[in-house]
């Protein structure tokens, strides 16, 4: 089966600025992939490069089967996007843009997007500019799904929406995936593509430093804990457990580093009295720090 | 409205294109209305006029036989040397601007681009959106100077006034496109915004001090208000020859704009 993206070796400098370096990656149709990276990474050039908005520097991606340079509008009448700071006019409606865009795309009108404002409580006959945030967001939402496009790039796409809204954005990933639809979706937290993408892919400085399945990837994901007692614990004993770094106990309070799961660390916890158990997720650049600089080989 | 680049872009303007409609016809009538009291005094403001520097003068584009106690030769002065097609300048150089790089500064080119639209075609119904747009001011310009002809009047000859009128949407749309075209080339507003004002002044400077001072005669063509100017209209009726020229200049600039545009990074 053809590849919805396929990326070879595509590189791209902005003067002497790295953009992104010797990216190769496949991208399945029918996948929801996550790329994940911290911010400055080049997640957003590479989604740039994918629309033709910018031109790589060397090595080249293939959307959809055709290289968006030479595939023109035609392969990108087939593709939704989602800028990571949407700009869109301010002085329309949502109804107007979403027209607009709408006829741009061969729809007649607002078609679907309708629907979609709908489900995401989105006041269509609002001025853009008047929106909050979180509802600009909606807009630039709707108009990526609503001409049901075969490829959905989506950079950093929940940002801005409350929880409520990122679930339901979640219901139309998964029912795009069930469509036969491919979903490209960037993001700077784990968390966030964990609930809904297939394989991940982490960029880090340019580079393409891991391609894993979820599960995979799960399996080695860094969680910061804290464990608050009610009365003092020895410290040995969790130190021992396996998958757990860094333990330091003050008082009642326990705070260590988990890898993967924490089964383990929260029956151990359980022999005491727990009063509060706090879980940070580690951000990316600490996994990248841990897993792929030699820290965490042991994983 | 909201159909295609070209719908929008029109409809964005609405209502500074109403404002310029009404601000016409209200400047139009107001001057127009000035004209019997000189026109009575005729032989005093041409004897103030003679006494001018020639390169004042020259500034008024006084063509031979040019009289201010005539209709057209009043409007000829007043307004078809520098006042009208400063306006226009004015709003298809802001056009301009603003149809790539101010929308490429603002992000939402980003937007439409990402969409199933070449760059080529966006860039072409931007400028068929800046020429429409300034073509209607023009004619509504035409339209007030008719009323205003009639009420007043002037003895205008509607064909030698429609001719002059077109000149002045063309010579706009000349420093238009090059505003588009350098905002096509640079992604940068101010710039676009800049460098066409600057052409605009240079070329209006060049033509009008190519009278008095010998060594830009010789450049006097090189400018394009020499073939919105020279031939002056209103006076002697349209010059297709120099319309040509402008028109010419004004889609070259563009499609040259579009070659640079096709090729470049978009700005984020």
């Amino acid at each position: 089966m053809e590849a919805a993206i396929r990326l070879e070796g595509l590189t791209k400098y902005y003067g002497r600025d790295r953009g992104v370096v010797g990216l190769d990656l496949e991208v399945l149709p029918g996948e929801v992939f996550g790329y994940l990276g911290p911010n400055g990474a080049g997640k957003t050039t590479t989604i740039r490069l994918l629309l033709d908005l910018i031109r790589p520097s060397s090595g080249r991606a293939l959307v959809l089967g055709a290289d968006p340079r030479t595939g023109g509008p035609e392969l990108r009448r087939q593709v939704g996007y989602l800028a990571g700071d949407p700009a869109l006019y301010r002085k329309m409606t949502g109804r107007q843009l979403l027209t607009y865009l709408g006829h741009l795309r061969g729809l007649d009108g607002l078609g679907p997007a309708e629907m979609l404002a709908e489900r995401l409580e989105l006041d269509l006959s609002r001025p853009i500019g008047d929106l909050s945030r979180g509802n600009r967001q909606k807009v630039a939402v709707v108009q990526a799904f609503m001409h049901s496009p075969q490829l959905l790039v989506l950079d950093e796409p929940t940002s801005g929406l409350d929880p409520l809204m990122q679930r339901e954005f979640y219901r139309l990933v998964a029912e795009a995936k069930e469509q036969g639809r491919t979903v490209f979706l960037s993001s700077h937290v784990l968390s966030e593509v964990e609930r809904i993408a297939d394989r991940v892919g982490i960029v880090r400085e340019g580079r393409l430093v891991v391609v894993e399945g979820l599960e995979a990837l799960k399996a080695k994901a860094l969680r910061r804990l804290e464990i608050h007692f009610a009365g003092p614990v020895p410290r040995e004993e969790f130190a021992a457990l396996p998958g757990v770094q860094d333990v330091v106990v003050e008082d009642g309070l326990l705070t260590c580093t988990a890898v993967g799961s924490i089964d383990r660390l929260v029956k151990a916890a359980a022999r005491y009295e727990v009063t509060n158990v706090v879980s940070h997720e580690a951000d990316l650049e600490e996994l990248f720090l841990r897993y792929y600089e030699g820290a965490g080989d042991a994983a | 409205m909201l159909r295609s680049v070209f719908g929008a872009a029109v409809w964005s303007r609405r209502r500074s294109l109403a404002w310029w409609v009404g601000g016409s016809f209200v400047y139009l009538l107001f001057l127009g209305s000035a004209f019997p009291t000189i026109r009575d005094n005729a032989g005093d403001f041409e004897e103030m006029l003679e006494s001018y520097p020639e390169a004042l003068r020259a500034m008024f584009n006084m063509v031979e036989g040019v009289s201010l106690s005539t209709g057209p030769g009043f409007l000829h002065m007043e307004l078809f040397s520098l006042v009208l097609p400063l306006l226009l300048i004015i709003l298809a150089v802001g056009f301009g601007a603003r149809a790539v790089a101010g929308e490429e500064e603002e992000g939402t080119l980003d937007l439409l681009l990402a969409g199933p639209i070449s760059r080529r075609r966006w860039l072409a119904e931007q400028f068929g959106a800046m020429a429409a747009v300034t073509f209607l001011i023009g004619l509504a310009n035409f339209v007030g100077m008719l009323l205003a002809g009639a009420a007043f009047d002037l003895g205008l000859d509607s064909g030698k006034l429609a001719a002059a009128s077109l000149g002045v949407v063309l010579i706009a749309l000349v420093f238009g496109s090059l505003a588009l075209a350098v905002g096509a080339v640079t992604g940068k507003r101010g710039l676009a915004m800049g460098v066409a004002s600057a052409a605009a002044l240079a070329a209006y400077l060049v033509f009008s001090l190519a009278e008095v001072v010998t060594w830009l005669g010789t450049v006097q063509k090189a400018s394009p208000w020499y073939y919105y100017a020279a031939s002056a209209p209103l006076l002697r009726g349209m010059e297709w020859v120099h319309a040509g020229v402008l028109a010419a200049i004004a889609l070259a600039l563009p499609v040259a704009g579009g070659v640079i545009l096709d090729r470049r990074d978009l700005a984020v």
